[in-house]
């Protein structure tokens, strides 16, 4: 049985449409030293669901632009190459979570919100603990994906759900995905690694992925565990929620390993659910 | 008529067939309160504890802390008539992981908050629920039409 929901689950994967590759070519143009906004600019606008989001998410306060932006080319103008980087993976993450997500008891609203505010929180940790521009880079795009593998699960999430509810009554020191372990033979930080390996990102983004969630995994690298730090703040300022919301266990060294000091956490806090707030208002 | 109390808001209600319905709580903290005699109830929402994390959003407006937040709740229920002694209050929200790290243990802060500033008040202890620190998400409403608080523990209704 687990077998059969097993095989059904990695053949969903394939029916889930690729990442954009408008966008990995907006985002190698980025990484140029010299970069031709140009270009930029016929290449997202190549792809109007990208370029429809891009200049909203633009426009939200968050980003603080003195002005109403109404083509791709003027936001260039006053964005950083990071921010245009960070909106442009918002912006396709948008077409992904595009549902409510009934076994993972979010909303569609509440699914996307939780993954830019992961990504605007692990943005800051990984400025504040020095790390490269680049590298700064492949922390927004596994924050900002790291739920990706619940639109593939939730399915089979809601179909198992009674399922879950038992093996969670049970078994009440399990984290949460290890209950998906059981009743789905996979977790969903796993399915989402799997997916974006097959769109061809980078194995340390997908690790980050898989990650999220486990205590031990996590520690093996700095980039999952901004991932899975971000993803711990993000929940406690109450955006995002669902089933599995705190059900896991936090690693003792967490802050430690990355270097940050307790009074930091504060900052992170009010810096997301400022931002958060400001995105909010544009889309919901 | 359904009001949605956003995050560093409060809402009082008198006299109306009015729902106050908090969103996910995370970490932060819930307190309904209702009045059934008065016919006057309240919902308060606030994330962050301290007033130093008050955050202005735009120019005068400001999501509030529950520093901030909690007493002037409980003055504007006490000007409006509010008794406090033979009130129903819940308390919901303070979620937590499962093993709670001192660091990031803002959810008791937060409870904290609002135990300090009720000691002022003269509640009734018997008619104060608690649903604090658990690992699941959580939601409250008040609701004045019929008169009961609700406690929404992973989907799981308590009606108070």
């Amino acid at each position: 049985m687990k077998r059969q929901i097993l095989e059904r689950i990695f053949n969903k994967v394939d029916t889930i449409p690729t990442f954009p590759k408008v966008a990995f070519y907006a985002l190698e143009l980025l990484k140029k030293d010299e970069v031709d906004f140009k270009e930029l600019e016929r290449v997202i606008k190549s792809d109007p669901g990208i370029t429809a989001n891009f200049l909203r998410i633009v426009n939200s306060p968050a980003f603080g632009l003195p002005q109403k932006i109404d083509s791709l080319f003027k936001a260039f103008m006053f964005l950083g190459l990071n921010q245009i980087k960070f909106i442009i993976i918002a912006s396709v993450a948008k077409n992904y979570f595009n549902k409510d997500l009934i076994g993972y008891g979010i909303s569609v609203e509440d699914i996307w919100l939780h993954s830019i505010t992961c990504g605007i929180i692990a943005e800051e940790i990984a400025f504040d603990i020095g790390f490269s521009p680049a590298k700064i880079e492949t922390v927004y795009i596994a924050s900002i994906l790291h739920d990706i593998g619940k639109i593939v699960l939730d399915l089979y999430t809601k179909l198992e759900i009674k399922e879950f509810q038992k093996v969670a009554k049970e078994r009440p020191n399990w984290d949460f995905f290890q209950v998906e372990w059981l009743v789905l033979g996979v977790d969903h930080g796993l399915v989402g690694a799997h997916l974006l390996e097959r769109w061809g990102f980078p194995k340390y983004i997908s690790f980050a992925i898989r990650a999220h969630h486990d205590s031990d995994l996590m520690l093996q690298s700095d980039i999952a565990s901004i991932v899975a730090l971000a993803n711990i703040l993000t929940n406690m300022l109450g955006i995002g929620g669902g089933v599995d919301v705190f059900n896991y266990k936090i690693p003792k060294n967490l802050l430690k390993e990355l270097g940050i000091k307790p009074e930091r956490i504060y900052k992170y806090l009010k810096i997301g659910l400022y931002k958060s707030l400001l995105i909010q208002r544009e889309f919901v | 008529m359904i009001i949605k109390v956003p995050k560093g808001y409060y809402q009082i209600v008198e006299k109306k067939g009015v729902i106050l319905r908090t969103g996910f709580l995370g970490s932060g903290i819930g307190i309904g309160m209702i009045d059934k005699e008065n016919e006057i109830a309240g919902l308060c929402h606030y994330v962050l504890p301290y007033k130093e994390y008050d955050i202005e959003i735009e120019e005068g407006e400001i999501i509030f802390s529950g520093q901030t937040l909690v007493p002037i709740f409980l003055e504007e229920l006490e000007t409006k008539g509010f008794n406090f002694s033979s009130a129903k209050i819940a308390i919901a929200g303070g979620s937590n992981y499962k093993n709670v790290l001192e660091v990031l243990n803002i959810g008791e802060l937060n409870f904290k908050v609002v135990q300090s500033f009720l000691l002022k008040y003269p509640v009734n202890p018997e008619n104060i629920i608690l649903r604090i620190g658990f690992n699941c998400q959580s939601f409250l409403e008040v609701n004045l039409k019929e008169k009961v608080l609700k406690i929404n523990l992973n989907g799981e209704e308590e009606i108070l």
